[in-house]
């Protein structure tokens, strides 16, 4: 298993880039329900873990807490072995070190390009701040744009510069909240591609949250699937997709379904069942009630007695039905 | 503090002295208020129990009634004369729009009692009707008809000088989320008038009410206009208590009552602000373009000119005239006294201006970074408070602070002399207080447009937060500073409650210069003061519209 591991409580990470996160749990004031409940994570120096899971299971929380926005009720948070945040202790967020890139990306509207960059590099001397910048712009491909001001930028530009930024002064972890989803689905992968070959260079520690599975699978060496303010699973690209623990899991980078309770499995991906005559074996039948094409596929959503839901198969565009027609539903395996 | 809640270990020492002077400034500036409001639980002497006695039964009622009918009267006329202004220049685009749409604020800059002072030429035109109805009709139709045209012309003039804080805020209703919701109208099949009436203004109706609320608290805390005008509102009932009947406990106990029936108005206020949907002012927002129809086009300019003519063009050619009519006594005007007047202005709006918005950035700042919701409470109240209250209730409630705080260092101590009640120290406070509300606001507008992922970008590259707030928020707060400071010195300079109250002996401002040429009948030689005063004002008003509409041709 590369670069992140669940559960590895007893295992030092002394690297001074890795991750150690236990048992992690925040409270928003006034509320009963925790917004992180027990959280553990360790991530590997120099490797990328993405962070999946719908809206509202906990992720913008986990990175306001190892941000130090946010104090931990309970549970520890630790950078290179030294504790950022615990019930006890708290590092403020300007110590931490630790580089945000925000959807937004925060760009200071008053400051031009190099000062957007040098910003975070106060403490470096003057000589050296010039050298970094002018390395990131060409890392980033804006070398010229030193000058211009976040209002003359594009969406991507604005991303760009902003990652820039906060890598410039070498942070030891880097967090990334959902930094591709105000763009288009060209630049974000462009955009995609090219953080990762800088992320590879830098060697940094990075947490990426995204919406995207695509983004998730292309990026992480390990994704983590959040619901509900807990981690439910944490794994490989690979052995998510092939292996995902729970159809919560599954359903954020698949249409899924729920099988009527007699079945077994009880859900299956969409593209794991296909559509048969009405009168063939299978696990049941039903009437198409609704055909969505997406170009190369189309999604064909079937409703079957004593099922809530309608049962979804993922069948290739070439195949025709209508609506209102009755068909047979077959697990593929 | 005493609420259960996380402690704040982001703070730093920094932080933390900064929080401890934003909570003292706002305690500070509710210190007046929390005086008068005291004063309704205290014990008063037979003397002034015997007064309020009579205050109750023979004055209260009326001069509820009266300010009741003033307020009522010039709200209506300032929403009649702000509001259609106010659709048509943020829906419309017709030649001389941007001239005209500086020309509407402008009548902010002529103080009310100013525009009361030289409207008498124009009142003495209605005494020929009036002796024709005393003849014609008998004494009661005259006093009917007296009073109702006294009423009349107040409201008017009321009306004319303070339409642009509706305008104002009309404007800023209308624009963006007014439009785009306008044309959804338009598309569904409605005439301009119907999507006016059933789109536009519901929307705009929360900042209207806002700027219509601001014109009730002027008319309420105005003296010059309403006393020249021969009316006893409460204000000048107040003052008649205070210093004709020298009762100042009375006359804090009447101001505890009207602070009360004030603040249910804000709290009114607000609860109806509150209930609306915020407006959307997405980027680039346009208008109509130009309009369709000559009638559309003769309303466009109709709008603006008939507010304009009524709180501009005519106050200014009467204060001309007078100039004329005073130039067979310019050699008996005394120069060094307006020089003086000036100097002692200028002064006070100034330091008053730094200390407002001074206090603005260090309270809302502090807020803007504390965890604990009580200073954002304390904050906002210090805030309100300001604005609500008329400034004879805060002067009596600085006084009666002065004195309390006086009594506790002796006047041979550097101290005490420095708090003497009389003492220039206290009528800059009194102001402070007053129209810390105007910087505060705009300090809070500017910061609210400012994302707090700014702050935490700025937090994760190593600042702390008292070093964001000088490097990232203040400079980008540099419109909103301008726009504050700018309207602070204006109303200073314009103000005559305070400064009649509180100033110390021989202190003369603009303002309490020309109320005196009145009170001593040299009426027409406070033309000079008088434009002198109007002249800064506008000034600064032309410099504020004019950083608006650049801001504004910057964004589209």
């Amino acid at each position: 298993m590369v670069g992140v591991s669940f559960p590895k409580p007893n295992e030092m990470m002394t690297s001074p880039n890795s991750l150690t996160v236990e048992n992690l749990t925040v409270f928003y004031p006034k509320s009963k329900e925790p917004a992180l409940q027990k959280v553990t994570l360790n991530v590997e120096a120099s490797s990328i873990l993405s962070i999946v899971g719908a809206s509202g299971s906990g992720k913008s929380t986990l990175l306001r807490a190892l941000c130090g926005l946010e104090s931990p009720t309970s549970g520890t948070i630790k950078l290179g072995g030294k504790i950022l945040g615990s019930s006890t202790k708290f590092v403020r967020p300007d110590r931490r070190k630790i580089g945000l890139v925000s959807q937004s990306g925060d760009l200071f509207p008053h400051l031009n390009v190099f000062q957007n960059l040098a910003y975070g590099l106060i403490n470096w001397r003057r000589a050296d701040r010039k050298p970094r910048c002018k390395e990131l712009l060409e890392a980033i491909s804006l070398t010229g744009f030193e000058k211009r001001f976040p209002h003359e930028l594009s969406g991507g530009e604005k991303q760009r510069i902003a990652l820039a930024r906060a890598l410039a002064p070498r942070p030891p972890l880097l967090l990334l909240d959902e930094p591709f989803s105000n763009l288009d689905s060209k630049l974000r992968q462009s955009l995609r591609r090219l953080t990762e070959e800088i992320l590879r260079k830098e060697k940094t520690t990075t947490i990426f949250v995204t919406h995207h599975p695509e983004d998730a699978f292309a990026t992480g060496d390990s994704i983590a699937v959040m619901d509900s303010g807990t981690i439910i699973q944490c794994d490989t690209p690979r052995n998510l997709w092939k292996n995902p623990v729970s159809p919560v899991a599954a359903s954020l980078f698949d249409q899924v379904s729920q099988l009527p309770s007699s079945n077994f499995p009880s859900w299956l991906r969409a593209n794991e069942i296909e559509l048969v005559e009405e009168s063939h074996e299978g696990f049941g039948s039903g009437i198409i009630h609704e055909i969505e094409f997406l170009g190369k596929t189309q999604m064909i959503y079937v409703k079957i007695p004593n099922n809530l839901a309608p049962i979804i198969v993922e069948v290739t565009s070439e195949r025709e039905f209508r609506i209102g027609s009755k068909v047979g539903l077959k697990h593929k395996n | 503090m005493f609420l259960k809640q996380k402690p704040d270990h982001s703070a730093t020492w920094g932080l933390r002295l900064w929080k401890f002077l934003a909570w003292a400034l706002a305690l500070l500036l509710l210190a007046p208020v929390l005086v008068i409001l005291l004063s309704l639980f205290s014990n008063i002497s037979t003397d002034a129990a015997e007064a309020w006695q009579q205050i109750h039964n023979f004055l209260l009622k009326d001069a509820i009634k009266e300010t009741a009918i003033l307020v009522v009267g010039s709200c209506f006329i300032a929403s009649l004369l702000g509001i259609p202004a106010a659709w048509f220049v943020e829906n419309f685009d017709f030649p001389g729009k941007r001239l005209l749409s500086i020309a509407l604020v402008l009548p902010l800059a002529i103080p009310p009692f100013i525009a009361a002072i030289i409207s008498s030429d124009l009142r003495e035109k209605l005494i020929p009707f009036l002796i024709k109805i005393r003849r014609e009709e008998g004494v009661e139709s005259f006093l009917w008809w007296e009073e109702h045209l006294r009423y009349g012309c107040l409201i008017l003039l009321f009306g004319s000088v303070l339409y642009p804080y509706v305008f104002l805020a009309g404007r800023s209703a209308f624009a963006g989320s007014g439009i785009i919701m306008g044309e959804a109208g338009r598309m569904l099949g409605h005439s301009p008038w119907r999507v006016f009436s059933s789109v536009q203004l519901p929307l705009a109706r929360p900042a209207l009410a806002a700027g219509i609320f601001l014109v009730a608290m002027e008319v309420i805390n105005d003296y010059g206009a309403v006393k020249h005008f021969g009316f006893n509102t409460l204000t000048v009932t107040l003052f008649t208590t205070w210093f004709g009947m020298d009762q100042i406990e009375t006359a804090k106990k009447l101001a505890s009552w009207v602070l009360i029936s004030v603040f249910f108005l804000v709290a009114l206020e607000h609860w109806h602000r509150g209930r609306a949907l915020r407006s959307l002012h997405p980027e680039g927002a346009r208008s109509f373009g130009s309009p369709s129809s000559i009638i559309t086009r003769i309303a466009c300019y109709l709008s603006c000119l008939v507010p304009i003519s009524l709180g501009l063009i005519l106050p200014l050619f009467e204060l001309i005239n007078w100039l004329l009519k005073s130039s067979s006594i310019y050699d008996q005007i005394d120069w060094e006294e307006i020089i003086t007047a000036s100097r002692h202005t200028l002064i006070l709006a100034l330091s008053s201006t730094v200390i407002c918005i001074a206090a603005a950035l260090t309270i809302i700042g502090a807020a803007r970074f504390s965890k604990n919701p009580i200073l954002r409470v304390v904050s906002k109240f210090s805030t309100v408070a300001g604005y609500a209250c008329p400034g004879t209730v805060i002067a009596l409630g600085v006084m009666g602070f002065a004195v309390a705080l006086g009594s506790r260092f002796p006047p041979e101590n550097w101290i005490g002399r420095l708090l003497v009640p009389s003492g220039l120290i206290w009528l800059l406070f009194a102001i402070v207080t007053r129209y810390f509300s105007i910087a505060s606001q705009m300090v809070q507008q500017g910061l609210a447009r400012q994302n707090k992922s700014l702050d935490q970008a700025s937090f994760s590259l190593g600042k702390t937060p008292t070093k964001t707030f000088f490097r990232i928020n203040l400079p980008l707060l540099k419109a909103s500073i301008l726009g504050g400071a700018t309207l602070v010195f204006v109303d200073v300079c314009k103000e005559l409650p305070l400064c009649l109250l509180l100033r110390p002996f021989d202190f003369e401002t603009l303002s309490t210069l020309t109320y005196g040429k009145v009170d001593q009948g040299t009426i027409y030689a406070c033309a000079i003061p008088s434009l002198f005063l109007i002249s800064v004002s506008m000034l600064g008003l032309i410099i504020v519209e004019l950083n608006g509409w650049r801001k504004l041709s910057k964004t589209k």
